[in-house]
């Protein structure tokens, strides 16, 4: 039975026998501590401003500057530090990729709760509904909903026209908020599946059994009881589709559909630079290995920590 | 024209022309904007042709791998060859090939293979004879007399006659028609009774005989010969047009030199010589090939593969921008780029309905705060910084105008006085995925977030984008351009910038700029015959505009065509840019 008290012991264990999952982690802590330290570093002047467009950040012909000199990582084609970009990017990056990781884990973990609990009609039309969610692919499902928000803000009114209540008054608007609640949206059936499995599993064990026969309530049993069995298994997916949010935010970035500019993001940045990849190949591969650095590293992470929970992994 | 266009076919919807009088608008469709009576503008126009010849020469010298080709080019004698298949690519399809209904730069040049109107360009903006073989004008300058040419036949054999423009110009006024270039066509006498369904026929057309054709005006309008060269202008015979009906842009019928053998939407187009075409010798290409699909940037691709003998057709700006300068000082493309000044303006507009951009201050203060130096820079010279309205190729042009400097300090300064100390937040409305208006859109956000301005980019695909610009109320701000129509300044101020023309839909003035002292100057010069008083008129009205900056001018650009060294005759013409009929291929060239 996995235990629920010294996870984090068992996780620095597996990180010292893991050199793979040890990479992992140290990538997702040095983009994580670059990320947090970036308005310091441009306060204290190590790092310029993500949007400071450079007058010396173009050459005489108007050509972004490579990776040279002043400019570590070069400069893009409106004299901007791509450096700069690239650190201020990993905070767009890593906020949104985890916000909506947390958002789909609350959602995929409630539905699964409840369908693998309570079973019956209930558990069909959860697990149906899940289903046709999962049919649709998550990109074209985030572009839908990321094409409904407009970047002034569209007021929805979800009440009738004569009613005065605002409160139910929706604003669309781009920017980060949206975004991570987006791709939440469309990434939490995933999960749904294998935590009602396990709840499958879990609701006819012994202590489940106990629990009830001592008449606990639903509630207590599915929160106090089930839950903490689960987490283990939580933190893996979370962990893991934490590669899959990232990418999804890029996806959008990449299409023009993401966090508004002039916010670094790397999806954009490759956008941007796509044009330029002939001559100034530094402006789209800087970004693009940030992303699959950022996203091995969750996934290399993630499989370590399945490996520590999962000893049958274990080689 | 709207200039919005960076690979979509566009209908431009602007080509309008209405009379002097200054009642308010009932226009017809909704993408109408009513014109001053222009008066033609003939006078000095700069062209820049960069020359073959030095960059060949030096290519010869310089490089061994290349220096065949070039000297053989240099060699090559200058009379036209015929034959050979000109291979062109475009991003999407044309919105028509019916002169009726297309009205957008890209269809132009190839509706221009395959019809003729009575007078064309020359090399420059002087009109010459096509169709009609002589002309004559009234006293009253209220009737004009063509005399057509005899032995011009259309491409199913029949030959033109003058009823075929009778019927041309009935058929473009039609309502039933819902032609793009209608409102052109008003100023002839009994258009408006014709269109109202008074008259079954347009009182001013007449066909005395075969070859004489007499169009009568309401007023005089000395710019009605320009009027002609627009694509509702072109002949097309009445059979053919009755017989096809809509699908009349899949089976174009003319008396130009090529006709459509050949349209696969999305995918290709093919024209092939036409038998019938009274001018063989202008007729060196055997075809043009055009395919369709793709962007600039995959084109310009292929173009250096050989594959395409004109790297971009769609003249905004004819060469990817990031690639412009790699194209440049590669030394195999050395005196194969043309350009010439594209009589185009690219400019912020600032609707002086909205708020805060209806404070006079606001607006000169974004004035002050973009740097116009850092988009040249950023465009790699690929244009020129305006200070006014009028572009320098357009008759009027100012160079007195110094317009607003960028002054960051003077910018925050008026901002304080107007009001917005702390700044604002607004929408910047531009066209998605535009190469040459992307980098200027960050740019602009940057240079007014230094004086605390926040400018939300708001990229738009083209259609939404133009339907809100033209919608009063709606854009606070948009990135937008204009591009001429015919060469003269009435096209820019009275068609954008008169006060008299703002209607609720459908308005080409974006600013709905309304200056009474402006809107007198611009109705006194359209109806003014005078030539240098009404230019002067145009350069003081346009004085009093860059002070008001209902516009932020930007940017001049030129347009680049960058061909293969087997293609001849290139020639950017000012106003329609690429003439393929007149281009010939070297059939010795060595042709992947």
């Amino acid at each position: 039975m996995p235990a629920n008290f010294g996870l984090f012991r068992a996780f620095l264990r597996t990180l010292s026998r893991n050199r793979l999952a040890a990479i992992g982690a140290l990538i997702v802590l040095t983009f994580a501590l670059l990320a947090l330290a970036a308005p310091a570093l441009t306060r204290w002047h190590l790092l310029r401003a993500p949007d400071q467009q450079d007058k010396q950040g173009l050459n005489e012909e108007g050509l972004p500057r490579p990776a040279a000199g002043a400019y570590w990582l070069g400069t893009d084609n409106l004299g901007r530090d791509v450096l700069a970009r690239v650190i201020y990017g990993a905070r767009v990056s890593l906020s949104v990729g985890i916000a909506a990781m947390l958002t789909a884990t609350m959602i995929g973990v409630a539905v699964g709760l409840v369908a693998g609990f309570y079973g019956g009609k209930l558990d069909l039309l959860l697990m149906r509904f899940t289903e046709m969610n999962m049919t649709i692919p998550a990109i074209l499902l985030a572009i839908a909903f990321a094409g409904l928000l407009e970047v002034g803000g569209r007021t929805v009114h979800l009440h009738p026209a004569r009613l005065p209540w605002h409160f139910l008054d929706l604003t669309l608007k781009r920017g980060a908020v949206s975004i991570f609640l987006i791709i939440g949206l469309v990434s939490w059936p995933g999960l749904v599946r294998v935590v009602r499995a396990q709840v499958l599993a879990l609701k006819e064990r012994e202590f489940v059994q106990a629990a009830r026969s001592l008449g606990a309530s639903d509630a207590r049993i599915l929160l106090r009881t089930i839950l903490p069995n689960l987490l283990p298994t939580i933190i893996i997916l979370g962990v893991m589709s934490t590669a899959n949010t990232i990418l999804l935010e890029a996806g959008l970035g990449y299409l023009g559909i993401g966090v508004p500019p002039p916010a670094p993001t790397w999806g954009a940045m490759i956008s941007e630079g796509q044009p330029y990849f002939i001559s100034f190949p530094h402006l789209v591969v800087v970004p693009g290995l940030a992303i699959v650095l950022t996203v091995l590293a969750f996934n290399l992470l993630g499989q370590g920590l399945q490996e520590m929970v999962d000893p049958r992994q274990r080689k | 024209m709207n200039l919005l266009l960076r690979n979509a076919p566009v209908v431009f919807g602007v080509l309008s022309k209405r009379g002097v009088d200054n009642e308010p608008l009932s226009l017809p469709s909704p993408r109408k904007a009513g014109r001053g009576w222009p008066q033609a503008g003939r006078g000095g126009r700069v062209k820049i042709l960069w020359k073959h010849c030095c960059g060949l020469l030096l290519a010869a010298v310089v490089l061994g791998s290349f220096s065949s080709r070039a000297a053989d080019s240099a060699a090559a004698d200058s009379t036209p060859k015929r034959g050979g298949t000109l291979r062109l690519a475009l991003p999407t399809d044309v919105t028509s090939l019916d002169p009726a209904l297309a009205f957008d730069t890209i269809s132009q040049p190839f509706l221009l293979l395959m019809f003729q109107g009575l007078v064309e360009y020359d090399d420059g903006t002087k009109l010459v004879p096509c169709l009609a073989q002589d002309w004559t004008v009234s006293a009253d300058q209220r009737s004009y007399t063509f005399h057509l040419r005899t032995g011009a036949r259309f491409s199913n054999g029949r030959e033109v006659v003058a009823a075929d423009f009778v019927y041309t110009l009935e058929h473009v006024l039609d309502l039933k028609t819902a032609a793009t270039s209608e409102a052109w066509f008003e100023g002839i006498d009994g258009a408006k009774e014709f269109r109202a369904g008074k008259a079954a026929h347009v009182r001013g057309l007449k066909a005395p005989r075969d070859d004489t054709l007499i169009i009568e005006l309401e007023r005089p309008d000395p710019s009605f010969l320009y009027i002609l060269t627009v694509p509702g202008g072109l002949v097309v015979p009445r059979e053919e047009v009755e017989r096809y009906g809509k699908s009349f842009t899949m089976h174009p019928v003319g008396s130009g030199p090529y006709v459509l053998k050949e349209w696969r939407r999305s995918a290709k187009m093919r024209f092939e010589r036409n038998p019938l075409y009274s001018h063989p010798e202008r007729q060196c290409l055997d075809g043009v090939e055009v395919l369709v699909g793709g962007d600039p940037t995959t084109h310009l691709m292929m173009f250096e593969r050989g594959e395409l003998d004109i790297a971009d057709v769609t003249e905004h700006p004819g060469i990817p921008v990031p690639d412009f300068v790699r194209i440049q000082q590669e030394p195999r493309w050395q005196g194969l780029m043309e350009r010439i000044p594209a009589a185009v303006i690219w400019y912020l507009s600032l609707n002086t309905e909205m708020k805060p951009f209806d404070n006079l201050k606001v607006r000169q203060a974004v004035a002050y705060a973009i740097d116009k130096q850092k988009l040249v820079q950023l465009l790699h010279g690929m244009v020129t910084p305006a200070n006014g309205v009028l572009p320098p190729s357009v008759p009027g042009f100012n160079t007195n105008l110094t317009g607003f400097p960028h002054d960051p300090a003077k910018a925050r300064q008026l901002l304080a006085e107007a009001g917005y100390a702390d700044g604002f937040t607004f929408r910047l409305w531009y066209e998605a995925g535009n190469l040459l208006l992307t980098p200027p859109a960050y740019s602009i956000q940057f240079d007014l977030a230094q004086v605390g301005i926040n400018a939300q980019l708001n990229p738009l695909a083209m259609a939404p984008l133009v339907d809100s610009q033209e919608r009063r109320h709606t854009v606070e701000c948009c990135l937008t351009g204009w591009s001429q129509d015919y060469p003269d300044p009435s096209d820019f101020l009275d068609g954008c910038l008169n006060g008299n023309r703002i209607t609720e839909e459908g308005c080409q003035n974006y600013a709905f700029y309304n200056n009474p002292q402006v809107n007198q100057l611009l109705d006194e010069a359209a109806t003014c015959q005078d030539p240098p008083r009404r230019l002067g008129l145009y350069q003081s009205a346009e004085k009093i505009v860059v002070h008001d900056a209902p516009w932020v001018p930007l940017i001049f650009p030129y347009v680049y065509a960058l061909h293969q060294p087997w293609l001849h005759d290139v020639r950017l013409h000012p106003v329609v840019y690429f003439r393929f009929e007149r281009m010939w291929l070297d059939p010795r060239r060595e042709r992947k």
